[in-house]
């Protein structure tokens, strides 16, 4: 009994350790937090309203009490909307262990303030960026890309402290004040010149952030038992946070085999200086320097009288495990924002103390999949910084990708994805790309299978491509042998070396069903009939002839906008007000045209819903990532694959649809442009000059409206249907569209 | 018969549905009261007898999308108007075949009721979808127009012959019913509340296809003939109409 019990206990603590091998992102648990169920609009009252009794903020901008409270007012109305827009978009973790840590780090921070305490929440943030940041609401937001770049505890902790310093004088919200003043400018600061108000500005800006440096570490910081010492190297984290987390020196070793390598050419011999520069001018910035930040608090943690401090209080494994998952995050961060040589190198840096580790090489393969589809189009500079921007290690990477031709790309590519599988069969994603990169290798070449069938392949002798400055030291005899090679390479027999180790059948079978998908796509795209140009949205609109009558529909995306006279900005209560109201429409729409619709709408989850809040969180990933890559999407025979399709099987067996829809509505009022020509017609026939000025004094309504279908299997558009019309987005029109929109689905 | 032939006709043209559109939520059929004004007509009647009325229509409207920015609709209307003729001369075309001279001086109030059945294609524009927004309507209209108390027209004919002044006298009008074709171009907004109800408003010009009109005329016994050029006004009154509808789409 007791051995069961014992078993029962491992396999629950095994099920609960997070399995590196099989990396999978980190999502959301537990319960979903009010912050991101209640209403935007609930929100707004409740905070405006408990706002008006709290004390005054301090502000360095004289003005009246009256306007100051108009202007925060503005401010809790603008940010609780664009906070919410943030907790919903997919980026932020809640209710995880990381979460719980960074929570126990705030306890331990505020263990003599409760009440504050009590008032602050802390959300992980997706993403790679070196940052945190807190809200009026007391939310504090801490990136992936700080947990992965900290060295401890105490540092982290020190800039929880930091935030919670913004937190306590309100900061967020007296720098939004400041800024109004300056904007509208009155009293001295109207006669001063732009940039005057903009350093003004920024003044006020750098202020705060000394401000929370000090109150962070005075009140908060030094009141625990963190190493002091730790607090002026976390302005080195911030200096050489746009670094990876490492500096290893990158080799391509990863890519050869005995039979592949790559000239040496390939590679930089010098690599550019780190000139991360400390003093640099922060006139324009909105935080001081590093080197002034620095210094003032080198002066504050000097002028301590003891020295001492722990590196680690709450958990130093809990921070390894913690840093570990911030790191192994970042590569599936960087290939959904597109940076695939940063994917790589991250992937790289993890996986030599991992050199087995099947999520890293995934990483590795999709990065090699991005880098070729990009060089494949000519579009290379969007996935692959110009290695001169940048600095360090890294600087290889872009170098050596820069460098590779586009058939070696794509034969690296298909190699790496093709290993990948051999490991791992079951991976039906990383078969996917291998075939994608499969057909792309004929597609923008003219070899055929046979050119790289092993038969004729000479497996034991490597193929170096030379450089021509090597070549010009080869001997005459070298010199002939090495050409009678090329020429070999030219009729294509070479190539078959750089699939020499995962050459067999079915790589052969894959290979001559890619050859003939590619030569599919030649014969349409010679007859122009897959390509197709989609200049204006009349042309935009399409639907594929599928019959859809399943499918998940993600919450809508409703914005109303004004650029007219005092309206400038966004209407936030009508935009909830005509988004809830498609919400509530959209069942009701899908019953009557007989169609089964799972609509995901946060909210409308209830506290428990957490699986359909990550579900929500995977589709708008899926949907970021195929937008970024608009590239591919012009074309219809060249599809990228999105790395987030991985994880689309599960949500395609629960929801038994692979159709994904999103809706969106955009109206603007601004005012209206009148040709010239239609006033000098006016003034020719100037009875109707009155009609005229009439008509150019009321403004111009547009509402921008898109219904887009997408196949999450196969990374395609199934249908758009896209409208602009001149009239405000009003109930009448928002309904008429996806009425229409969800009628023309199963047709 | 041939009243209800056309309007048979009509309204089997705007049920027979020629494919499935989306409508209004599905809702593809709207029914309709429209009321089309004229603030032109103010004008004539002015210039004839300085009273303001508004040469107003009223109209029952079936309309149905057959497609998803086609729609059919038929329309019944009915005006009646009335032009009052006093104090003033009016300017009215004399036919004189004699030597003399003549003047006219109407009185009395002329009434005219008109029918028309009529049907149109709304074609909706700038992405709307049948029945909502935008459109731009072309149609056809069949008038029928009957004259009624009509009273009686003071003429003063005063002629010289050798120096007499004769006689003046009082004609009464002849006046048959008249019908007519015209073809008419509609731009509108409409737009729907509470998923029920429609408001529209918009403009309209019509232009009489055949003229076959008769103009008034007034025939005196000693065979000298006045001709009223009514069908002139008639044509100009009706030319531009602006309208405001209220229905209900289902």
């Amino acid at each position: 009994m007791v051995r069961y019990f014992i078993l029962a206990l491992l396999l629950v603590f095994k099920l609960q350790a997070q399995d590196f091998n099989n990396y999978t992102p980190i999502v959301c648990e537990g319960k979903i937090p009010e912050d991101v169920l209640k209403l935007s609009s609930e929100k707004y009252f409740s905070q405006s309203a408990s706002w008006k009794t709290d004390e005054k903020v301090q502000v360095n901008a004289d003005i009246s009490e009256k306007k100051q409270s108009k202007l925060e007012d503005d401010f809790i109305l603008k940010s609780t909307f664009n906070i919410d827009r943030l907790l919903k978009s997919g980026k932020i973790v809640f209710e995880h262990p990381m979460c719980t840590y960074i929570n126990k780090i705030a306890d331990y921070l505020l263990e003599n303030e409760p009440e504050l305490r009590k008032k602050l929440s802390f959300y992980v943030l997706k993403s790679s960026f070196v940052n945190a940041f807190s809200t009026h609401q007391g939310i504090i937001f801490i990136s992936l890309g700080l947990i992965a770049q900290v060295e401890n505890e105490a540092q982290l902790a020190f800039v929880i402290a930091h935030e919670i310093a913004h937190y306590k004088k309100k900061h967020v919200i007296s720098s939004y004040v400041d800024k109004q003043v300056i904007v509208h400018s009155s009293n001295d600061i109207r006669n001063s010149s732009f940039l005057d108000k903009l350093h003004l500005y920024f003044n006020y800006s750098k202020e705060n952030e000394s401000e929370a440096d000090s109150i962070g570490f005075n009140e908060i910081f030094i009141k625990s038992a963190y190493d002091f010492s730790q607090v002026n190297k976390v302005f080195d984290v911030l200096l050489y946070s746009y670094l990876p987390f490492d500096e290893i020196k990158f080799n391509t070793d990863l890519f050869e085999t005995k039979q592949i390598s790559f000239p040496e050419e390939y590679l930089l011999k010098e690599l550019s200086e780190i000139a991360a520069v400390e003093d640099y001018d922060d006139s324009e910035s909105t935080h001081p320097n590093i080197k002034k930040r620095r210094a003032s608090m080198y002066n504050q943690v000097n002028s301590m009288k003891e020295t001492r401090g722990e590196k680690f209080i709450v958990s130093e494994d809990d921070f390894n495990k913690f840093r570990k998952i911030a790191r192994f995050e970042l590569p599936h961060i960087y290939i959904n924002e597109r940076k695939f040589s940063r994917a790589l190198y991250t992937s790289y840096l993890l996986l030599r103390n991992d050199p087995q580790n099947a999520y890293l090489k995934n990483c590795i393969g999709t990065s090699l999949y991005g880098l070729s589809k990009y060089k494949n189009i000519g579009e290379f500079a969007n996935a692959c910084r110009v290695f001169s921007e940048v600095e360090g290690e890294e600087q290889q990477v872009n170098y050596f990708f820069d460098k590779v031709t586009k058939m070696e790309l794509n034969i690296m590519s298909v190699r790496w994805l093709k290993k990948i599988t051999m490991d791992n069969p079951s991976d039906e994603f990383s078969k996917k790309m291998m075939k994608n990169s499969m057909v792309d290798l004929f597609l923008y070449s003219e070899y055929l299978p046979s050119d790289f069938d092993r038969a004729s392949a000479d497996t034991s002798e490597s193929m170096v491509l030379l450089a021509d400055s090597v070549y010009e030291k080869l001997s005459k005899y070298e010199k002939i042998e090495y050409k009678k090679k090329i020429n070999a390479k030219a009729s294509g027999k070479s190539y078959s070396n750089y699939f020499a180790d995962v050459y067999d059948d079915t790589f052969k079978a894959e290979m001559d069903e890619a050859f003939k998908d590619a030569e599919k796509i030649k014969e349409e795209e010679k007859n122009n009939k897959s390509y197709s140009k989609r200049n204006s949205w009349r042309q935009f609109n399409f639907k594929r002839k599928v019959k859809i009558d399943k499918l998940v529909i993600i919450e809508p995306t409703v914005i109303q906008y004004r650029t007219y006279k005092d309206e400038v900005g966004e209407r936030y209560f009508a935009s909830e007000e005509r988004q809830r109201d498609l919400i509530a429409q959209i069942p009701t729409y899908c019953s009557k045209l007989n169609i089964q619709a799972n609509l995901l709408d946060i909210k409308s989850f209830k506290e428990s819903d957490v699986k359909s809040f990550n579900d929500y969180v995977i589709l708008s990933s899926w949907f970021s990532e195929f937008f970024l890559h608009d590239e591919f999407n012009e074309k219809e025979n060249n599809n990228y694959i999105c790395y987030n399709t991985k994880f689309m099987s599960e949500l395609q067996k629960k929801y038994d649809t692979k159709y994904v829809a999103w809706v969106g509505a955009f109206s603007e009022r601004r005012k209206r442009e009148v040709d010239q020509s239609v006033v000098s017609c006016s003034i020719l026939l100037f009875p109707t000059l009155p009609i005229l000025m009439t008509y150019m004094m009321i403004p111009a309504n547009f509402t921008y409206y898109v219904f887009m279908v997408f196949d999450v299997e196969k990374s395609e558009i199934c249908m758009i249907d896209a409208r602009v019309v001149k009239a405000d987005l009003k109930t009448d029109v928002l309904r008429s569209f996806i009425y229409d929109s969800l009628n023309k689905l199963n047709k | 018969m041939k009243y209800t032939a056309t309007i048979v006709l009509c309204l089997a043209c705007v049920f027979c549905s020629f494919s499935q559109p989306s409508g209004y939520i599905g809702k593809t059929r709207v029914a309709s009261y429209r009321l089309s004004f004229l603030p032109t007509g103010y004008g004539l009647n002015h210039r004839i007898s300085k009273l303001i009325t508004f040469n107003s229509t009223h109209s029952l409207s079936f309309e149905k999308a057959i497609k998803n920015n086609l729609s059919l609709a038929v329309n019944l209307s009915a005006f009646s108007n009335k032009i009052c003729t006093s104090h003033e001369p009016a300017n009215i075309h004399v036919i004189a075949n004699y030597d003399y001279a003549t003047t006219i001086q109407p009185w009395g109030v002329f009434k005219y009721r008109g029918k028309m059945v009529g049907v149109e294609l709304k074609s909706y524009v700038g992405g709307w979808i049948a029945p909502l927004g935008i459109y731009l309507g072309y149609g056809f209209s069949w008038n029928r127009i009957s004259f009624k108390d009509v009273d009686k027209l003071e003429i003063t004919d005063n002629y010289y012959s050798d120096g007499i002044s004769y006689l003046q006298y009082d004609y009464e009008i002849v006046a048959d019913p008249v019908s007519y074709l015209t073809g008419n171009i509609k731009m509108g907004k409409k737009s729907i509340i509470s998923d029920k109800y429609t408001f529209d408003y918009g403009i309209e010009v019509n232009l009489v296809l055949n003229n076959q009109m008769k103009d008034y005329y007034y025939e005196k016994p000693g065979k000298v003939y006045f001709v009223y050029n009514e069908t002139k006004e008639r044509r100009i009154t009706k030319l531009y109409n602006a309208f405001i509808s209220f229905g209900y789409v289902f």
